[in-house]
């Protein structure tokens, strides 16, 4: 038992080294930010609700993927006195206010993560070091700077466009990253020009323009919304003048207005005026100002405007924010007239309390907990105690998967995202029930590892998508039905099948190094907790695979097509059906099934995972290409553990077999 | 040994008809077939990287055997290529259900016991059967409709047809020839030669391509390929490397009709391009024989349906700000007695099933970003005949029940069992 205990420490230690961040080899660039945004603004922002990928959601949700996508984390770190090192740690929602009010501030911070100099080679780029795998941060100042290729900016543009000529399997890894690279800077500078417009002020030249719009020198934009009917009635009654010099002022402003109008990137901030039955579609500035030539713009509309685009020309913090506040509270009160604001701040709470993040802290607390009840095995409390303190975190990410549920309004899995919270979930539920009934302490040993390494996955591949994790479906996948019977029953398989992989492991290395090797019922009960699990496996996981078939057979025509999602399925009930046949039919003992345990973890992260990435087939809805060599790591580690503890264990054996006649009295 | 000697039965060896019903019900011969189809299945899931899954499916589990054609990376950059010969999916398939039925239901000891597994075997016969009854018996194809249009024939995907065209007052009355009869025969250099005692000519057919692009010819380059002219030009097929998605290639062949009486002869290049999705708008090459106007063309196969459709009405949505389709669905009409036929609403994850043919919503058009723009919409359906269509949902409820009732009596058994309370640790 105390080797269990020491064993117990390096999982923990292990859990806690892969939450670490990763090292960062470059030091950040000096950032000259003079202002801050007062907590109560930034949290009356975070819920701005915004219509971005075909849904409404809090403006803290749209920052985070996107900074997720362009930054590949989930804050901004500054350094701003020149030190070298970070002092001030900016959220989503600040770090996109930042972008969109100080625009040439955020421009200098260090935003695009670069992981080869090649790369940087490539777009010019100078950098220090020849180490070619070296993370850099390289701020959007930088990209648009001229160098010794010409604009990094530009050049990355031209070599990604090159690049996405080939297939994505095709691409070299430089090839790949220039090309991703290059979808973060268009993000990144749409984003940046978003509010342009607002703070753009539109020449009044020529007597006719003039005495149509006022007699001024220039408009900004919202006061040129405002004259919109009179300059459309100005251009329609003279349209065959605009050749004459006197009108080239309305000419250019008109030519200036057909190119603005419409032309929209980014999230849309203004609500439809009307029902979402009238319209579900949100504008965004090019679309106000489309609606102003056509002489539609409601007053409601343009007073948002008019207080956007006072925040973004004030000079000072205070008046900014207050603008910004009232902007806010116009488009909240359109968007609950609409009935779309109920889930918005649904989601930022969710965002905010982030359960799920919360869970992990209280899984590596559980590893604690459960660790030091193996130093006093004899203690039903602290067993109890284990138990309790794996339950806690359990509870804290179901309630989790419960609010993505109420705010998709869906059955709990709809990506790969949703996968691993949900496996984690399962896993540690399964885990409870039977260390209730085996009561040996170790399934709940392995059940708070096994959910703190999920959850911490799921962040990493969060981060990793850079893409919304509760967008909406494309049409194939719009059904709850399928979606609660096939998706969630194939992920139990998975569930099962990750988890008996860790107890068969277990049982190796409890083998393989002799722990607890006078304790035969603990060895025998971890194999029957394995085949339970392994059992439990099979029932969903042919269940899934085959009502995936069903649902094949509603929406594309055909049962099975053998495409490899569907054959990753078959894969883990073919694992699981051949061992369960061998060890009934006593081919294999408690090796041979710990073994096959052991690698259906690797069937099932192949089935999960890896086809996915084979680029083929009509599951094309989960891509996510560096999962690669994260995958090739875990079968490495997997085969490597499974040959560990089956050439410890048949060691062990041969040892014992040559022990024993030496232990026999010479004679008998 | 000085005890009475024991009298020990000789053994007996099993008859040869025994020793194979034993083989037949092994579980060991489960477990290598189950190994075999695992390799099989993973050998098939990667090939589909380079080969496509049509022919994927057609070479490795729709046949007897197979050999994988698979690189091993090496150091040094270079790869070692293995071929690797394997037990195809419809022998492993067909010995697994042999295996299933003689060792898994007729010899299993049939016991409330065994209750469970029983069932589950039962069900997974039926998802064989099913699959099997998949592979002889169904055909898959689609169906275009523009709004307002109506139709009685569905089209295939892949396979291809010669169709020989005569017109009879308001009719075309057609007599087809599929490709898969002469296709392998038509290759260059050699051809095929089609022919009917009641026909006055015979069709020469040669050069056949399984996907290529018609090409007219210019002064500026050379072609190797046999160049046909006709009025609007020389034309020649330049073959193009077959696609991984099988159902986009353009078949193509030339042929050579030739007159039985004069010997005269009159020459086409035949292809299968069509503005997909309408296969059916089509302009075969067109001759005349003793004052008769034929039409021979070659295009993607055609079957009748068993009743007409009708496209009433398309609707489709995105999600709002995208260009993401949230749903899209058909309002159609089926005639199939009733002369006002009956309304049906096709849409995502409910086809449309009638006469053993279901239609399923597939796509529209035009997309966005092609070079048409809608309204007028057009609707595609997948259409297929399956007489197995809705034996793999029984079969599934079928192995889940099986399923439970196994494991959950087995666990209810362990839960009672001596063996377990006296692992149970003494805590206090």
């Amino acid at each position: 038992m105390r080797g269990l205990a020491k064993w117990w420490l390096w999982s923990f230690a292990a859990v806690l080294a892969a939450q670490q961040p990763a090292p960062e080899a470059a030091a950040p660039e000096v950032v000259r930010r003079t202002h801050a945004w007062s907590p109560a603004t930034v949290e009356a922002l975070a819920t701005l609700p915004v219509q971005e990928g075909g849904r409404v959601k809090p403006l803290s949700a749209h920052a985070a993927a996107t900074l997720h996508l362009v930054h590949g984390r989930r804050d901004m770190k500054l350094d701003t006195d020149g030190d070298g090192k970070d002092d001030l740690t900016l959220t989503p929602t600040e770090w996109l206010l930042d972008v969109w009010f100080f625009p040439e501030v955020a421009a200098h911070y260090p935003l695009f993560r670069i992981e080869n100099v090649e790369v940087l080679d490539a777009i010019g780029i100078p950098h220090e070091g020849g180490q070619r795998f070296r993370l850099e941060y390289v701020s959007f100042a930088a990209m648009a700077a001229p160098g010794r290729v010409g604009v990094p900016g530009q050049k990355l543009i031209e070599l990604a466009h090159q690049y996405s000529r080939k297939q994505p399997l095709d691409r070299s890894p430089v090839e790949s990253h220039l090309v991703n690279s290059a979808q973060q800077v268009n993000t990144y500078y749409d984003l940046h020009y978003q509010m342009e417009v607002l703070r753009s002020t539109f020449p009044i030249e020529g007597e006719p323009l003039r005495a149509a719009l006022g007699e001024v020198e220039s408009l900004d934009f919202a006061a040129l919304l405002e004259r919109l009917p009179a300059f459309r009635t100005l251009l329609r009654e003279n349209s065959d003048k605009l050749e004459d010099p006197a009108w080239a002022g309305a000419a250019r402003l008109g030519a200036a207005l057909q190119q603005l109008s419409g032309s929209d990137a980014g999230a849309a901030l203004f609500p439809p005026t009307g029902s979402v039955g009238d319209s579900e579609v949100w504008l965004g500035l090019g679309g106000v100002l489309d609606l102003g030539v056509r002489g539609d713009i409601a007053a409601e509309k343009l007073g948002m405007v008019r207080h956007l685009q006072r925040a973004i020309v004030a000079t000072e913090q205070g008046p900014r924010e207050r603008e910004l506040v009232q902007f806010r509270d116009a488009v909240v009160a359109r968007a609950t007239a609409r009935g779309e604001y109920a889930k918005v701040e649904l989601e930022n709470t969710y965002l905010t309390k982030s359960w799920h993040y919360q869970a992990l802290h209280w899984f590596l607390l559980a590893i604690v907990v459960v660790g030091v009840g193996w130093l006093a095995p004899r203690k039903r409390w602290l067993w109890a105690l284990g138990l309790v303190a794996t339950a806690i975190p359990l509870g804290m990410l179901t309630w989790d998967i419960v609010l993505r549920c109420l705010i998709r309004e869906r059955p709990p899995i709809v990506n790969l995202h949703d996968t691993f919270l949900f496996i984690a979930a399962v896993g540690v539920a399964a885990a409870i029930v039977g260390e209730v009934i085996v009561r040996r302490r170790f399934v709940i040993a392995l059940a708070p590892i096994f959910g703190a390494l999920l959850i911490a996955l799921a962040r990493a591949f969060e981060v990793e998508d850079g893409k919304d994790q509760l967008a909406p479906l494309i049409a194939v996948l719009d059904t709850n039905y399928y979606l609660a019977t096939h998706v969630t029953s194939i992920n139990m398989g998975y569930a099962a099948g990750m988890f008996g992989a860790l107890v068969g492991t277990l049982w190796l290395l409890l083998q393989a190094f002799g722990i607890a090797r006078h304790d035969q019922a603990f060895h025998k009960a971890v194999v029957r907790a394995c085949y339970g699990i392994v059992a439990f496996g099979l029932i969903f996981a042919v269940f899934g695979t085959i009502y995936g078939g069903v649902w094949a057979n509603d929406s594309w025509g055909r049962f099975w097509g053998w495409d490899p999602k569907e054959n990753g399925a078959l894969l883990i009930c073919i694992a699981q059906v051949a061992l369960l046949h061998a060890r009934w039919c006593g081919w294999v003992k408690d090796l041979g099934f710990c073994v096959g345990a052991a690698l259906t973890g690797i069937v099932v992260a192949f089935s999960w995972f890896h086809v996915n990435l084979l680029g083929i087939g009509l599951h094309s809805y989960g891509f996510a290409s560096s999962t690669k060599s994260a995958l090739f790591w875990y079968y490495g580690i997997q085969l490597a553990l499974v040959a560990v503890g089956w050439f410890g264990t048949v060691m062990r054996r041969v040892g014992a077999a040559a022990a024993v006649p030496a232990a026999v009295p010479a004679g008998d | 040994m000085n005890g009475p000697a024991a009298h020990v039965a000789p053994p007996v060896a099993p008859s040869p008809l025994r020793a194979v019903v034993d083989l037949l019900a092994s579980m060991k011969l489960t477990i290598v077939l189950l190994l075999a189809f695992g390799v099989l299945t993973f050998a098939g899931t990667l090939a589909q990287q380079h080969q496509g899954l049509f022919v994927v499916q057609r070479d490795y589990f729709e046949s007897f055997w197979v050999v994988w054609d698979t690189q091993m990376p090496l150091p040094l950059g270079r790869d070692l290529t293995l071929k690797v010969p394997l037990l195809g999916g419809y022998s492993i398939l067909l010995a697994l259900f042999v295996n299933l039925v003689v060792g898994g239901v007729v010899r299993h000891r049939w016991n409330w016991r065994n209750a469970g597994i029983l069932v589950a075997h039962l069900g997974i016969g039926l998802l064989l059967v099913a699959g099997w009854v998949k592979l002889h018996y169904s055909y898959a194809g689609h169906v275009a409709l523009y709004e307002g249009k109506s139709t009685r024939t569905m089209v295939s995907f892949h396979d291809f047809e010669l169709a020989l065209l005569r017109r009879d007052g308001d009719r075309v009355v057609e007599r087809t020839v599929p490709a898969t009869a002469f296709e392998v025969a038509a290759r260059a250099p050699r051809s095929v030669t089609l022919d009917a005692p009641d026909l006055p000519f015979q069709v020469v057919v040669s050069g056949w391509l399984e996907n290529c692009r018609p090409q007219q010819k210019g002064p500026m380059f050379a072609t190797d390929m046999p160049v046909v002219e006709d009025g609007q030009g020389a034309w020649f097929l330049q073959s193009v490397p077959p696609e991984k998605e099988r159902e986009r290639n353009t078949a193509g062949c030339y042929v050579t009709v030739i007159e039985k009486v004069g010997r005269k002869e009159h020459k086409a290049v035949l292809h299968g391009l069509d503005l997909r999705p309408f296969a059916e708008e089509r302009s075969p090459f067109r001759f005349e024989v003793e004052g008769t106007t034929w039409g021979l063309d070659l295009r993607r196969v055609v079957w009748d349906l068993p009743f007409a459709v009708r496209l009433d009405r398309f609707e489709k949505s995105d999600h709002p700000g995208t260009m993401m389709a949230r749903d899209f669905s058909s309002w159609v009409t089926v005639f199939d007695g009733a002369a006002e036929g009956r309304p049906v609403h096709i849409y995502m994850n409910h086809p449309l099933r009638s006469h053993e043919h279901v239609f399923f919503q597939t796509n529209w058009g035009p997309q966005p970003g092609s070079s048409m723009k809608g309204p007028p919409w057009w609707s595609v359906f997948e259409v297929a005949k399956n007489p197995s269509d809705a034996w793999p949902k029984y079969a599934s409820y079928v192995i889940l029940l099986g399923l439970l009732v196994h494991f959950i009596a087995k666990l209810i058994r362990f839960l009672n069992s001596s063996t377990r309370r006296a692992t149970l640790p003494e805590m206090s």
